[in-house]
């Protein structure tokens, strides 16, 4: 998701003026450590305020607002139902998927961890695994061959 | 409203409002115009719809969309299969909808989780505290009583024992203000003895033959004539509160056991299947129509005839003249059983009551052969029995063609008689039914020659008695008397 640590180049934004430094092929290289963190924490917080969600999850009577990018990246099965669905604010009404897990999923999903009681971890699993959820779904290995779900 | 003059308001109301908006949101989605939402389903399949309509259907299709003011959303369904949603649809538009067997179980699934009104347990969702408690497959799909015909409505217990006379019954009595527990006492009772008088009676809603003379017997009835009910039957009702009050008289019982006779194990019914009494109803019937205000009784004693026993006390003198053999012929009755007669065909050899014989033959030790067994008639009884009503509701002229009653019944009805009582009415009973039957048109067996009187327009309502005297098996020979002047027919029998 994170494009690593890339070489790139160089913009700075001050006064309103914006230069470019070509010195002598002179790059530098800028890396902002706490990144991720922000980033996980600011969708964190994006979707604690519910600002600019555009798709609701809903199951077992209850809803939830998320991000679609979110969602696609963390899910092909969200991916590819949301692309064959192109609409402003879906709906999409889950099937046989406890509420309880979805937020768990959405838990892990925006911040990449999560805590599931013990008891409710195979169902959790098995949720996660309808819903193709990275890290959760499948093995590293067989992520490329993920197979869409219609 | 706002006129100064004054604060009146006028209710403007349109009365077909609600079917129009029904009618006009279901044929709107048909053109699907002005729909704001898709419902996407698996396969992509995808169904407009009017997100108000979703939200009146569903509290939690309302509770999704009120926080999604979106021009137009798409509500995606993953899982979901394309005809679930449609009957989903339909029946949120529609409040109905057909759906194969096979496919209640997945709908209902659905409709459970959309919390469609009318499919799931409303209960359920109040119960729904958080989130938590609620397990995809933990709650069973509910079919809600409130169910639409999609799925099959809860069927209506029927109070009644037999769901045949119920109806029947209701239709009779519903114009008196019955209150249920008489009308369900009533029915039981029809239910469990089947009686052709009951039968008849209840026929006879309208009275054909009003002229015929009550009969110079026992009927007491005669006073009550003027009380007849009303074709209707609705005077039965009210008549019915009276009779219980009255004495017990032997008189009712024989209406009783006429009517309950398939039962007469039960002593006091049994005791009196009379049909001459029975004859006397339908009379009753046809003065009553004549008379308009008809006041509480006899009607109600012959429908009540197997229900309770009611006799008016005038009619035990007048019982007496029917005790017309001698004791020479009971002698004689006897002795043909000891040599091996019946009792039955004893006593209607020598006019003797069946049931007297057979008490009489019972403590000299005498075996006797009993022609019937009881259990069978009574089934066969009961068989007839919803038949009877059913005809009977409708109109009263309206009677079977086919004999209702079993042969053995009347039989039956004459040994019970016999037995218990012993009283020569008993037998008189019996005869004058079969004079009855002989009356009417359809049983020819018999010759009539003694009835003073055939009643034509009786017919009717004696059909079903007579058929069953046809029937019997072992006629009285040569008795024929029509009920009415059943005293003069007993007498004329004897000779």
């Amino acid at each position: 998701m994170f494009p690593g640590n890339p070489t790139i180049y160089f913009s700075v934004i001050s006064s309103g003026i914006k230069k470019t430094f070509n010195m002598g092929d002179q790059q530098f290289f800028l890396k902002w450590n706490d990144f991720q963190t922000n980033m996980v924490t600011s969708f964190r917080h994006l979707r604690d305020e519910k600002s600019f969600t555009d798709v609701t999850l809903a199951c077992e009577g209850q809803t939830c607002k998320a991000h679609k990018m979110v969602l696609s990246a963390c899910s092909p099965y969200f991916k590819s139902l949301l692309e064959e669905n192109p609409s402003k604010h879906p709906i999409i009404i889950l099937k046989d998927v406890s509420y309880l897990h979805l937020q768990a999923i959405l838990e892990f999903m925006y911040a990449g961890e999560v805590n599931v009681s013990q008891e409710q971890l195979p169902a959790f699993l098995k949720t996660a695994a309808r819903l193709k959820v990275k890290g959760l779904a499948e093995p590293p290995p067989q992520m490329p061959s993920i197979k869409r779900e219609g | 409203m706002g006129s100064s003059e004054g604060q009146q308001t006028f209710c403007l109301k349109w009365n077909h409002h609600k079917t129009n908006l029904v009618e006009i949101l279901e044929a709107l989605i048909k053109v699907e115009t002005y729909v704001d939402c898709t419902l996407v389903v698996d396969d992509q399949v995808t169904f407009k719809a009017h997100r108000v309509v979703l939200a009146a259907n569903s509290p939690y299709f309302q509770s999704i969309l009120a926080d999604v003011p979106m021009d137009h959303c798409s509500i995606l369904f993953p899982g979901v299969k394309d005809f679930e949603m449609r009957a989903l649809l339909e029946y949120m538009y529609t409040g109905e909808v057909n759906v194969t067997q096979a496919h209640i179980p997945r709908i209902m699934k659905v409709a459970e989780q959309l919390e469609v009104k009318g499919l799931f347990d409303m209960t359920e969702l109040r119960r729904r505290p958080g989130s938590s408690e609620r397990t995809p497959a933990v709650s069973p799909p509910r079919v809600v009583p409130a169910a639409p015909s999609s799925v099959s409505p809860p069927v209506p217990i029927n109070r009644w024992p037999p769901p045949p006379t119920a109806p029947v019954l209701s239709a009779a009595y519903d114009s008196a203000d019955m209150n249920p527990l008489k009308r369900k006492k009533l029915s039981s009772m029809l239910a469990t003895r089947d009686t052709p008088i009951l039968r008849n009676v209840l026929a006879q809603a309208t009275p054909v033959d009003s002229s015929q003379p009550m009969s110079l017997v026992c009927h007491p009835l005669s006073q009550h004539e003027s009380t007849r009910l009303h074709s209707n039957g609705s005077a039965h009702e009210s008549e019915r509160p009276m009779s219980p009050q009255r004495p017990f008289d032997y008189r009712p019982r024989r209406l009783s056991s006429r009517a309950s006779s398939p039962h007469y194990n039960r002593s006091d019914r049994s005791e009196d299947a009379h049909s001459p009494y029975t004859e006397r109803s339908f009379e009753e019937d046809n003065q009553r129509t004549f008379h308009p205000s008809p006041p509480p009784t006899n009607f109600q004693q012959d429908v009540r005839a197997g229900l309770a026993p009611y006799v008016p006390p005038q009619q035990k003198p007048e019982w007496k003249r029917y005790k017309q053999y001698t004791r020479s012929d009971i002698m004689s009755a006897i002795e043909c059983v000891r040599n091996g007669m019946s009792a039955l065909q004893a006593s209607r050899k020598y006019g003797v009551p069946s049931r007297t014989l057979y008490d009489k033959v019972k403590k000299l030790g005498i075996t006797t052969s009993r022609p019937m067994s009881r259990g069978v008639k009574r089934e066969s009884n009961g068989a007839a029995f919803p038949y009877g009503l059913s005809g009977t509701g409708g109109n009263d002229d309206v009677t079977p063609s086919t004999p209702l009653i079993d042969p053995s019944f009347l039989q039956q009805a004459l040994e019970g008689a016999t037995r218990d009582g012993g009283r020569e009415a008993l037998h008189a009973m019996a005869l004058a039914a079969a004079a009855h039957a002989a009356l009417t048109p359809r049983s020819p067996p018999r010759s009539t020659p003694h009835s003073p009187r055939s009643p034509p327009p009786d017919d009717d309502h004696v059909e079903d008695l007579s058929i069953a005297r046809r029937r019997d098996p072992d006629p009285p020979s040569g008795v024929i008397v029509p009920p009415r002047n059943f005293a003069l027919d007993c007498k004329t029998e004897r000779d």
